[in-house]
């Protein structure tokens, strides 16, 4: 079998040691690091899909991504270094009041499976921490999660302190979380929601294609 | 017919005298002492100092008085209201929102330059509330960073002393010879829960197909301990309590937290030792608190020995009513259900909430198997009317009035 596909299927099982093994050898045999990553991604990307279609559960997600990392570690030093570019970049968060991140952290790993580089602001994220996140790292999606009502407010906040800080135009806010809904993110004035992980990942792409 | 017997029949799969009605019966079915404190002014009572029985949560214990003038039907013998209330005492608190509250004794509260504040038990720091939240939630787990079976051989969960058991046992025969109202006892027995709490949750989930033997070998070491607490625990209160409460979240919101198949080769097992051992050794029925979308699970739930489910999360994923009503109704009691708290009781309209009420006792309620309770605790910034608007419905159709106080 080809050693991508090898990578690609490695990783859809979940076989984190294999995974790094593997990558390791690529390097070696001298395949281009871009298309390295060509085959995490499309690992993740039949990941995410059969996630998104019921035919796996959040274990094998949780296990493929670490397997993802296995060898997205050891193939970013060169990306940084031979200025590889991502497909876009998005700075993500749970918002102010609020420690859940189980979703956030789903959808920073299909994020990641998907080429985009993620920077990870963690959970109990204050609009200042969003906004200066916004200002240094310029990203094309700031995404926010929530999972209760009573912080889903502080998405609100969120969005005033972009505008207050005049980066409201330069960056594309995506919402999600077990209370978001559409309409809660029209109201506030969000650009997008997703429903969950698979959606993210698509509309992130659709987005940055759009901006380009 | 007496409040004990009401829910009894229901959970009997017969139509009482009228519709069984649970609130605080157990850590999921009642209210966050933030709210709770603006529906005793509802109510007209004085601002007792409210019991935060469940700190993690903020739950308020809900007084006698609030219980006599709704009617509830059901009391908790909650083991940690009950250690607090007979040995370890009650300490001063503020909720989130300054009301002066209670907590158990045995929790130390820091407040830090942040804002945020951090919950120790017997000195470990085991809770977290940021700055303007209003939970603690769970931080440090105990196994966070074990990767062998070997490491769980020298992890010792608590079991119950006898002092504790003592406790229990005089509260428990306590309520049931003072009170007429169906007693539920707090056991728990969570697997998949106290998995993902010692282990934090990602290595839990990960564990159970990446790491498979510590996976098996943890949930042997629980299930142990579980049979260990629950003989000890069936002996001082068996013979008091009607209910025993189980709780295993396994759902999320879009369905299953892992396979069906999963669930039957490495959960089910353990749930099964269980719940088998209180019907082998009691009469008591086996009440299962499990959140999310969960349709999948029930049909193992049932061969597990659940016989009431709860908090029947009808906005989940696969949890519609008249679905489960039709299939399961038969076999299982729905504890719950009652009033869609994600969506309908925040931000319905009152008229709306009480439309949407009748209609799921419509569908739960018929030949019995149901008690009625909204799904899951009722959080802090609901408005007052849309609760009164909920009570009101189900004392209503209760034929009782509740008798508010226009200074709400």
């Amino acid at each position: 079998m080809d050693i991508l596909q090898e990578i690609s299927e490695n990783l859809q099982k979940g076989q984190a040691p294999k995974v790094g093994a593997l990558v390791k050898q690529a390097l070696e045999d001298k395949i281009d690091v871009k298309t390295i990553l060509g085959s995490l991604i499309d690992g993740m990307g039949v990941v995410g899909r059969r996630f998104r279609d019921g035919e796996i559960y959040v274990p094998e997600v949780l296990i493929a991504a670490r397997a993802m990392y296995a060898g997205l570690d050891l193939i970013r030093p060169i990306l940084t270094q031979t200025g590889a570019t991502y497909v876009g970049k998005v700075v993500i968060g749970t918002v102010k009041g609020d420690l859940h991140d189980i979703g956030k952290n789903l959808v920073k790993m299909m994020m990641e499976g998907a080429g985009f580089e993620v920077i990870d602001l963690g959970r109990d994220v204050s609009p200042e921490k969003f906004v200066e996140a916004v200002r240094t790292n310029k990203p094309n999606i700031v995404g926010m999660s929530a999972l209760i009502t009573t912080t889903m407010v502080n998405m609100k906040d969120t969005i005033e302190a972009l505008k207050n800080a005049n980066l409201r135009d330069k960056v594309v806010v995506m919402i999600g979380g077990a209370p978001v809904t559409e309409r809660f993110a029209a109201e506030i004035g969000a650009d997008s929601y997703a429903k969950d992980a698979d959606t993210a990942v698509a509309k992130a792409k659709e987005i940055v294609l759009n901006h380009k | 017919m007496t409040s004990r017997e009401r829910v009894l029949m229901a959970i009997s799969h017969k139509e009482p005298d009228k519709l069984p009605w649970d609130l605080g019966g157990m850590r999921s079915t009642g209210m966050l002492a933030i709210v709770y404190s603006k529906l005793r002014k509802a109510l007209g009572l004085p601002q007792e100092e409210i019991k935060v029985y469940d700190v993690g949560q903020q739950l308020a214990w809900i007084d006698e008085d609030v219980r006599k003038i709704l009617e509830i039907d059901v009391i908790a013998l909650d083991t940690e209201k009950v250690l607090a209330d007979y040995i370890y005492g009650w300490k001063p608190y503020k909720l989130p929102d300054d009301t002066p509250a209670l907590i158990p004794a045995c929790y130390e509260v820091e407040e830090r330059s942040d804002g945020s504040k951090i919950l120790y038990k017997e000195r470990k720091a085991i809770g977290m509330m940021p700055s303007g939240g209003l939970y603690f939630d769970a931080i440090n787990p105990e196994l966070e960073n074990i990767s062998t079976p070997e490491e769980i051989d020298v992890w010792g969960p608590s079991i119950f002393n006898v002092e504790e058991l003592r406790a229990l046992e005089k509260a428990a025969k306590d309520l049931y010879e003072n009170t007429n109202y169906a007693i539920m006892g707090s056991f728990g027995g969570n697997i998949v829960e106290w998995g993902q709490g010692v282990r934090g949750w990602e290595n839990f989930m990960s564990d159970l197909i990446g790491n498979k033997e510590l996976a098996e070998k943890l949930i042997e070491k629980m299930v142990d301990t579980h049979l260990k607490n629950l003989k000890l625990y069936l002996e001082a209160v068996g013979n008091y309590i009607q209910i025993i409460q189980m709780g295993d979240d396994l759902g999320m919101q879009t369905g299953p937290m892992f396979s069906p198949t999963l669930y039957k080769e490495l959960i089910f097992p353990a749930h099964k030792a269980i719940y088998d051992y209180v019907h082998r050794n009691s009469n008591i029925p086996v009440f299962l608190h499990s959140c999310g979308g969960i349709y999948e699970f029930i049909p193992y739930l049932i061969e597990a020995g659940v016989n009431i489910l709860n908090p029947v999360q009808t906005s989940a994923k696969g949890m519609d009513p008249k679905k489960l009503k039709g299939e399961f109704g038969n076999r299982l009691t729905f504890w719950g259900g009652g009033c869609d708290t994600q969506t309908v009781l925040p931000y319905g309209k009152p008229e709306e909430i009480k439309k949407h009420v009748k209609e799921r006792i419509e569908i739960f309620s018929q030949g019995g198997g149901f008690v009625f309770n909204q799904v899951h605790n009722i959080q802090a910034g609901i408005p007052m009317e849309n609760i009164i608007a909920l009570f009101e419905v189900v004392s209503e159709l209760r034929g009782t009035k509740i008798p508010w106080s226009l200074r709400y």
